[in-house]
């Protein structure tokens, strides 16, 4: 049997499982269960390149619960007095969440949910030395899936003093591909990923009218275990001419990581009235993690290092590395009201980071020989890396608000940020000496800025402006000066018309003529929404333009020349979308299309066809239809049309609905 | 995707069996309205004759749920039934009073509207508040935010606080949310906010590179509060961190050879959260570009990671891409230049 028979085979199979499920289901639930509930099939066509498909869409082929909700009408009495349930996208993927909320009045309260997210990346640019020669993807690609859980119970809501328990848990894993810089090549592998975080906590809050808190203790377990080896035909490596007369390649390359990372963290606030004038807000989170590394490797093959001066056939490696870091953060604030609707807020935050890491790597190169040629045995090489980094971020900031000046609202406000990093980094991190790899760092930047807010006769328009003024900068990327400014504007006509627009730009720059940094960000966007019959037919319209240009000095690193960099985009967007609701029948449609003239030139294509029909009074079939085109042009440096897909995803599905 | 189906499976049964029981024990949530007039809500004590008399006569006047029956029926359901008042089972007519008012002379007008307070604006706002107005509410944040933000919200205060423009129904919607929404919200999340943040909207809805926004539960509220005092509004993890690392717990660290994020910046020096047409959602498209733009020395003042060019060719493709061989971008506990 043909794939395409036995792919309609399973269609009709699907189609006719999707018919007769909800039937029997209907007359089963039928108005017994307020739920509603969608459920269907997803079919995907993709052409062109289906991996930059999966990179930035994703949608996959399968049975699909696009849509679950119920909600108890009322008390419920028995356990439960409310209970909630509601999840979307479960099933194909590659995104999908499940929630469940329930309780008892003055009991407990438990919040649940569940999200699964499926991440794929296979860019054909990106870290590939031979796309001029139109091997694509590129070689650092992963399929991967991560799933997050969090459960909350919480005892005596509404209560003055309320016990807390939670739990969350966050996996990430799956295959992926790497590359290694090892013997002065570059080697594809294979590498297969698992990490699990896990955070415990309980906490009590308490609500003594005007004072309010909460103070949780919580503790997180984190674990990365990571095993790579040389992938199929990757021996060869990026590098295939010799190198000092030897080509080097991998016959077996393996390593193993294990990682593990405990975590308590104290989480506290208390808030407080005061005569109805003053509101009092404090703030405090302690976490000190330590982290405990070990790593074995062993790989084989013909190998170069200039670091040890040696050719070498094997290389065993062992890392056993720890760290430390103490963090807190601390807040206050003040929010007074000092006339009516007039309200005067300071504040103050600090975040104090300190780390301390070890690592002790012993490398063993085996059976190395000079470059003269002379055997030379096995070499073992030691190193007991010692860092430190110590960083503390201090805010102080002041505002007025006078809201309700008629259809006025207007603030005015300043803040001032000190930053104070001292990196001590070790020497081995240091590959050419100099100035920038560590030391003390200090950098103050205050920020003045204002809004007003104004609303009259279905007219609001907001404007905001924020001044940034830093003494210097730690990273070359800090600006000196910053501006940025934003305007909206909308009017709505009755329920017939509503037209919003936005612009915001920034601009930041240092003022530092060796440095030269340079960066313009600027958006518009406009929206226009007819109701042209009302609950019946509505049109929709967006367009907008956006513009980045970032430039900066660098020291070209293969002539040691100075010259600019530039990272450019310039482009449009445009959309019109309709919506039509006629009796049992509800069609939505959209079409989006975006341009960007910059360092990726490319064109999206996106059209987007809901069609709902409910033939009986609860069940209805859905259709949808999603279409994501991408073009790229020819640029330095890009994948060009090799990047280019067109992805089409066809969706039939009942719906029911209490 | 197996514990999933599970817990799927376990959570539809439960919906279908919490149903079942709810039917079975529940009396009927909303009885029909009382063919009796009966008094209006919350129409003050009587203490002089006339003000009796004005009693006697109110309590032949309908209840709200008499002309207003799918509301007030259908407020059964709202959380503010459930949670405004100490019994179980409140009488839904008295609940309407608690934010309109007395509703005597709207009644006895025949339902002239401008006899109702109708919460609406910046003054609307004040009534959300009296109840609201705590700095952090736990009827509303519930434990988990708490536990997870770090730094409390003020209602009042807020970016978004009560004014003519911006106000507590701009967003929420009492009577009637978006299905399947929390919070009582007007609108799904990303719609909701793309209302007045165009610009952001447009960018997760256009550019190739994106969170998947509204696709499998991630909103704007995983990262922003907009109950927050100042923008952008952004929540923390329990640790003080972005929210990014909410979701990237395993790039938390803390590393032995640390980079960018514990030194002075942020996950946000390299990356846009908004969406980005560069792969990765980095701000450049070029890699070597982006780390040549801090990694270079050409004078000025002294700047951290600005150490001098060691030899690269980047005419070779095989450098211009710097995690080629520097995989460990985000920290490393192995390598001292970031290689594994």
């Amino acid at each position: 049997m043909t794939s395409a028979a036995r792919n309609l085979r399973r269609s009709l199979w699907i189609a006719l499982a999707l018919c007769a499920v909800p039937a029997g289901a209907a007359r089963l639930l039928a108005q017994a269960i307020p739920l509603d509930l969608e459920v269907g099939y997803r079919w995907v066509q993709v052409t062109g390149n289906e991996q930059m498909y999966r990179t930035q869409i994703n949608d996959r082929a399968g049975i699909l619960l696009r849509s679950l909700d119920y909600t108890a009408d009322g008390p419920l009495g028995g356990f439960f007095d409310t209970f909630h349930v509601d999840g979307s996208d479960i099933g194909a993927g590659p995104a999908g969440q499940l929630r469940l909320q329930a309780g008892q009045q003055n009991l407990f309260r438990l919040n649940f949910s569940w999200r699964k997210t499926d991440l794929y990346s296979a860019l054909p640019a990106f870290a590939n030395p031979f796309l001029a020669e139109g091997i694509i993807p590129g070689q650092q690609t992963y399929n991967r899936t991560r799933n997050i859980y969090d459960a909350t119970l919480e005892f005596f809501p509404g209560k003055a003093i309320r016990p807390i328990l939670g739990y969350t848990r966050n996996t990430y894993d799956g295959p992926g591909t790497t590359t290694y810089h090892l013997g002065q090549n570059e080697f594809r592998l294979d590498d297969q990923l698992h990490t699990v975080d896990e955070l415990y906590r309980v906490g009590l809050g308490f609500n003594y009218g005007p004072v309010q808190g909460a103070v949780t203790q919580g503790w997180r377990y984190f674990r990365w275990d990571e095993t790579r080896t040389l992938a199929p035909g990757g021996g060869d490596g990026n590098v295939t001419t010799p190198i000092l007369g030897q080509t080097v390649t991998a016959d077996t390359i393996l390593s193993t990581e294990h990682n593990k990372i405990n975590t308590p963290v104290t989480n506290a606030w208390v808030t407080g009235n005061l005569f109805g004038r003053v509101k009092l807000i404090g703030s405090y989170i302690k976490a000190d993690g330590s982290n405990e590394t070990s790593y074995v490797e062993a790989d084989a093959g013909n190998f170069v290092s200039f670091e040890i001066a040696r050719f070498f056939s094997g290389l065993g490696e062992t890392v056993s590395s720890r760290a430390r870091t103490d963090f807190w953060r601390g807040s206050a604030r003040a929010e007074i009201t000092v006339a009516p609707n007039i309200v005067v807020a300071g504040g103050w935050s600090e975040n104090s980071r300190e780390l301390e890491g070890q690592a002790l790597i012993a490398s063993l190169f085996l059976d190395t020989v000079t470059y003269a040629g002379v055997p030379a045995g096995d070499l073992l090489r030691q190193i007991d890396a010692q860092t430190s980094v110590e960083r503390k971020d201090t805010v102080y900031d002041a505002t007025v608000t006078a809201r309700m000046l008629g259809p006025f609202s207007v603030n005015a406000g300043w803040s001032q940020l000190h930053q104070d990093v001292n990196v001590t980094p070790d020497a081995s991190e240091i590959v050419v000496p100099g100035a920038g790899q560590g030391g003390d760092f200090e950098r103050t930047v205050n920020t003045y800025g204002g809004g007003f807010t104004f609303s009259w006769c279905g007219v609001t328009l907001t404007g905001d402006y924020r001044h940034d003024d830093a003494n210097q900068p730690i990273f070359r990327t800090d600006f000196i000066n910053r501006d940025r400014y934003k305007f909206r504007g909308v009017w709505n006509y009755k329920d017939f018309l509503k037209v919003g627009a936005v612009y915001q730009e920034t601009h930041a720059d240092d003022d530092i003529v060796e440095i030269g940094y340079d960066t313009r960000i600027r958006d518009f966007q406009a929206d226009v929404e007819v109701t042209l019959l009302k609950n019946m037919l509505t049109l929709r319209g967006a367009g907008g333009e956006f513009l980045a240009n970032r430039e900066i000095l660098i020291r070209v690193p293969q002539d040691f020349t100075i010259e600019p960099t530039k990272q450019k985009e310039f482009g449009h967007t445009w959309e019109g979308g309709v919506h039509f609701q006629w009796q049992n029948l509800s069609i939505d449609g959209a079409y989006l299309w975006m341009n960007n003239n910059g360092s990726i030139p490319f064109t999206v294509n996106r059209a987007r066809v809901l069609a709902e029909y409910f033939f009986l009074k609860n069940l209805g079939a859905t259709f949808e239809w999603l279409d994501d085109k991408y073009s790229e042009r020819i640029a330095f440096d890009q994948a060009g049309p090799l990047a280019d897909y067109n992805g089409n995803r066809y969706y039939v599905g009942l719906h029911w609905r209490p | 995707m197996k514990r999933g189906v599970r817990l799927l499976g376990w959570a539809l049964a439960a919906s279908v069996g919490f149903a079942a029981l709810g039917r079975a024990q529940t009396p009927t949530p909303h009885p029909p309205p009382k063919a009796t007039p009966t008094p209006a809500p919350k129409a003050p004590a009587a203490t002089t004759p006339a003000a009796k008399a004005e009693e006697a006569s109110a309590s032949e006047l309908p209840k709200c749920a008499d002309c207003h029956t799918e509301l007030v029926q259908a407020f059964a359901k709202n959380p503010h039934a459930r949670y405004s008042h100490k019994e179980k089972a409140p009488d839904l007519n008295d609940l309407c009073s608690t934010c309109h008012g007395d509703g005597t002379k709207h009644v006895e007008s025949g339902g002239d509207v401008t006899m109702i307070q109708v919460p609406r604006g910046a003054l609307g706002a004040q009534d959300c508040l009296a109840c609201h107005g705590a700095t952090h509410d736990p009827f509303i944040d519930g434990a988990t935010d708490s536990f997870a933000r770090g730094t409390q919200d003020s209602f009042e205060n807020s970016v978004h606080g009560p004014s003519e423009a911006v106000n507590c129904l701009t967003c929420h919607s009492v009577h009637h949310p978006a299905p399947k929404s929390t919070h009582m919200i007007a609108k799904p999340p990303g719609e909701l906010c793309q209302t007045c943040h165009l610009t952001q909207s447009a960018s997760f809805q256009n550019k190739p590179y994106v969170h998947r926004l509204d696709r499998g539960g991630m909103t704007c509220l995983d990262c922003h509060s907009p109950h927050a005092q100042q923008p952008p509004a952004v929540k923390m993890t329990t640790q003080g961190e972005l929210p990014c690392l909410n979701c990237h717990a395993e790039l938390r660290g803390p590393f032995v050879f640390d980079h960018v994020t514990g030194e002075g910046g942020t996950c946000l020096s390299c990356h846009q959260p908004h969406g980005s047409n560069n792969p990765k959602m980095l701000l450049w498209a070029r890699v070597d570009q982006l780390c040549l733009s801090c990694h270079s020395q050409t004078g000025g003042p002294k700047t951290l990671g600005s150490q001098p060019p060691s030899f690269h060719d980047l005419t070779q493709p095989r450098y211009r891409n710097c995690t080629t061989c520097h995989v460990a971008v985000h920290g490393s506990n192995l390598s001292p230049q970031l290689l594994k």
